[in-house]
């Protein structure tokens, strides 16, 4: 039985209370002290950085005009039955954007955000790559762009029991399918958007024509009967450890105790800011010399602010975050003996910290890998970083694999 | 160094009022999957706690049993140092410095100090009493800021220092759990008397610091693996503490209910908590006292940085091939858990000279709170087994 339900015109529309009460939350706003040695973001997120942003948020920031500017898509929203797919019986609400492409045959291309971004991180290459002739590029490049919130993020719905990227992908293909009437399509994601994206290319293989990532993350089997670690893998491996060993302090309290820090995160505002703005900073490609100057390049207020708006108006970091503990409760990221993305796979990897760059034989022990790509510039959120660059080489990549 | 300035508690009504009216906006979003205290604080418990935080807890109250302790500050090294001084019955034993951990504060020794100090009012003897020294580490609740964080190792020369050179007393002996261990372990082995120092003796009822833990036996293989697993589930908030202290500080610091829930899911997770009961521990207003000291002082976010300060110190590991040569007592209390007592030949491996090994049925991390008579004690058989310098 097709359960589904067609989709519905959705227009983000918050109300005047609900933004009276941020403003007034930001104005009593109680700030740490900060350590000596913090200018680098050592400690975690910087003081003056922090004093800035929650100033503008309180006195500059126009959420108005930033709904103005995303409503200027077509959005949706659709209900998936979870017991239709063999998921926990609970009936999802998905938020999505839908933006036709040009021209007489466009391709389908869904974009998956990850955390803590949304689906505004794809606010500046949506219309790049639906209407390509509009950016110097050709009409038949095309896309139908289809930009959803992950389950639990922006609009879409909070489900009652956490659902990891294999249940999402089910979701995302009832959405390409049934909902929006394609039988093949692209798939395009970094951060968790990545881990649905791979799950979406193992579980549907036979209607993804191809895929583009810019975070690998899956892992293989390294079984006796696996290739041994080359000399620069194990090197690669050692190096992500060290680096991970400082900065998984977020993600382990996430998929251990989310219930301890989602209280203050949904109280605050300022604390939204705190525990999120790190991840950009770290994450993005900024210039750390400064303590706020690189990253307010990086990522404009008004940008950052977005993003935190969507989190902070639909009350979602909480159902955002647990997304760590329904993630590894799946095993979503584990290859069996012989497993592997099929699904012609491009990889374009962005400078992301002091990361050394990822051995494409690492990558090809998981995925059918067609294309890759290291950038010279641009970070873990690359859509919202440099979104002429990012727009150009996912065009550019699709087009290779699926010519 | 200053000479010690007597201190009262008083926090200003406008502290006060400005906590109410954050626990009163607070942003109630109803959380899906209910796990009870699985995946950290319980939502409904925290709604009841919050209820009576606005409408049953009289923090004017608490703040007068606390008044009712000998408080002082005295500067040592730069640092402002908040402490409990109370005198003994008798001047001849050697005084206690009894050290806190997180999220904990002075206010867990409130039931034992006059305990231990005066034993002679609780049915002991009056030639048994010694005088008690609490003070708060430096970042929390009335001890001064540090400019960036400090380790227990670092704390414990300070603390050295205070008992020498500020109460001038020639020697001690030292008492703690959690960072109070660890403090007190490195007072044991930096600051014993026969290296110079004046810590005459511990008293742990956690594990801190530790020798070689090579495990040897079947047992030791067991307690490795469970350390290994509470790793795993357990220790999320200390690794985020000990390197990104401030991408917490901000959600904290703006957030009372949020500081409840923080501090809520390790007195729930650590204390000898029956039948997922919090309050078979603890009651709501012992809870609320001990957390006002972090949210009516600011003090949430430095007094994390000592997880950061101990990571920058180089952890808690005794020099390879050395011991604590000290008197040493272990008190072992069942409800300990998340990080129980190894096999005594473990412990034996980083303190040489365990004079007193007493384990017990019930209480948890919060011994001297959750057990208060039973902690005295042992803490006194131990002291009585002390020898004389």
């Amino acid at each position: 039985m097709n359960r589904t339900i067609a989709a519905d015109p959705f227009t983000i529309r918050v109300s005047d209370d609900e933004i009276a009460d941020l403003k007034k939350r930001l104005a009593s706003t109680r700030f740490p002290n900060e350590p000596d040695g913090n200018e680098a973001w050592d400690y975690g997120t910087n003081l003056s950085y922090m004093e800035r942003l929650i100033e503008y948020w309180r006195d500059d920031y126009d959420w108005r005009a930033a709904e103005m500017r995303l409503n200027r898509f077509d959005h949706y929203r659709t209900t998936i039955a979870g017991d239709d797919l063999g998921l926990p019986d609970e009936d999802h609400q998905i938020h999505f954007i839908y933006e036709r492409g040009s021209g007489t045959a466009p391709r389908p291309l869904i974009l998956t955000h990850g955390w803590p971004s949304t689906f505004a991180e794809f606010e500046h290459v949506i219309e790049p790559l639906a209407h390509p002739e509009r950016f110097g590029g050709r009409e038949e490049d095309a896309f139908d762009v289809i930009v959803p919130s992950l389950l639990g993020f922006g609009f879409s719905s909070k489900p009652r029991t956490p659902l990891g990227p294999a249940a999402i992908a089910e979701l995302w293909h009832t959405l390409m399918t049934r909902v929006l009437g394609y039988d093949r399509y692209c798939a395009q994601a970094g951060d968790w958007g990545a881990y649905v994206t791979s799950r979406l290319a193992l579980q549907h293989a036979d209607h993804l024509d191809a895929i583009h990532l810019t975070m690998l993350p899956l892992r293989p089997s390294i079984g006796e009967s696996a290739t041994p670690l080359t000399p620069e893998e194990a090197a690669w491996i050692k190096e992500m450890r060290t680096w991970w060993a400082r900065e998984q302090g977020y993600r382990v309290i996430q998929a251990t105790k989310p219930m301890a820090l989602a209280f203050a995160v949904t109280d605050s505002p300022a604390g939204l800011a705190g525990w999120l703005a790190d991840k950009y900073y770290r994450l993005g490609d900024t210039d750390k010399t400064h303590r706020f100057e690189g990253m307010e390049a990086r990522f404009p207020f008004e940008t950052i602010l977005t993003q935190l708006s969507i989190y902070w108006f639909t009350g979602t970091i909480n159902a955002a975050n647990t997304l760590y503990m329904a993630g590894p409760a799946e095993g979503t990221d584990k290859l069996k003996a012989g497993e592997r993305v099929e699904v012609p796979t491009a990889y374009s990897e962005y400078p992301m910290d002091v990361l050394p760059k990822t051995p494409r034989q690492w990558g090809a022990r998981c995925y059918n890998i067609q294309r890759w790509r290291h950038m010279e510039r641009g970070g873990h959120f690359a859509a919202l970083e440099e979104p002429a660059l990012f727009a150009e080489d996912v065009r550019t990549a699709l087009g290779e694999l699926t010519g | 160094m200053q000479p010690p300035r007597p201190f009262t508690i008083t926090i200003a009504d406008a502290t006060l009022d400005a906590i109410a009216q954050k626990v009163r906006a607070f942003r109630w979003i109803d959380f899906p999957a209910d796990g009870g205290w699985a995946y950290g604080t319980n939502q409904d418990y925290l709604k009841a706690f919050c209820a009576y935080w606005l409408d049953g807890y009289d923090w004017r109250r608490w703040e007068a049993v606390l008044n009712g302790l000998p408080q002082f500050i005295a500067t040592v090294d730069g640092h402002d140092i908040h402490y409990v001084h109370a005198k003994g019955s008798n001047p001849d034993n050697p005084p206690l410095l009894m050290t806190h951990g997180w999220p904990g504060s002075v206010f867990e020794f409130y039931e034992v100090i006059d305990r231990i100090a005066n034993p002679a009012a609780y049915g002991g003897e009056e030639a048994a009493g010694r005088d008690v020294i609490t003070p708060s580490i430096p970042g929390y609740a009335f001890s001064g800021r540090p400019k960036k964080p400090m380790g227990p190792r670092a704390i414990a020369a300070l603390w050295n220092a205070f008992m020498r050179d500020v109460l001038e007393y020639d020697g001690y002996i030292a008492q703690g759990g959690d960072w109070g261990s660890i403090i007190s372990g490195w007072l044991a082995f930096d600051h014993a008397k026969e290296k110079g120092g004046g810590c005459l003796a511990v008293h742990l009822n956690m594990l801190g610091l530790r020798g070689d833990m090579e495990p040897k036996t079947d047992e030791e293989q067991a307690w490795m693996q469970h350390m290994a697993a509470m790793q795993m589930l357990e220790t999320a908030y200390l690794q985020l503490q000990g390197t990104k202290p401030l991408s917490l500080a901000f959600a904290m610091s703006d957030s009372p209910v949020g500081q409840a829930a923080w501090i809520l899911e390790k007195f729930h997770t650590w204390a000898d908590v029956r039948d997922g009961n919090i309050e078979s521990v603890f009651s709501k207003d012992q809870l609320l006292t001990n957390l006002m000291l972090y949210v009516a002082t600011g003090s949430f976010n430095t007094a994390t940085w000592i997880y950061r300060g101990v990571f920058d110190e180089g952890g808690v590991n005794l020099p390879p091939g050395e011991m604590v040569r000290v008197p040493t007592g272990i008190a072992n209390f069942a409800g300990e858990t998340v990080y129980p007592w190894p096999p005594r030949a473990m412990v034996e491996q980083g303190f040489s000279n365990i004079i007193q090994w007493t384990d017990h049925d019930h209480g948890g991390h919060f011994a001297a709170f959750e057990q208060p008579e039973a902690f005295t004690q042992d803490l006194m058989a131990f002291l009585a087994k002390v020898p004389r310098a």
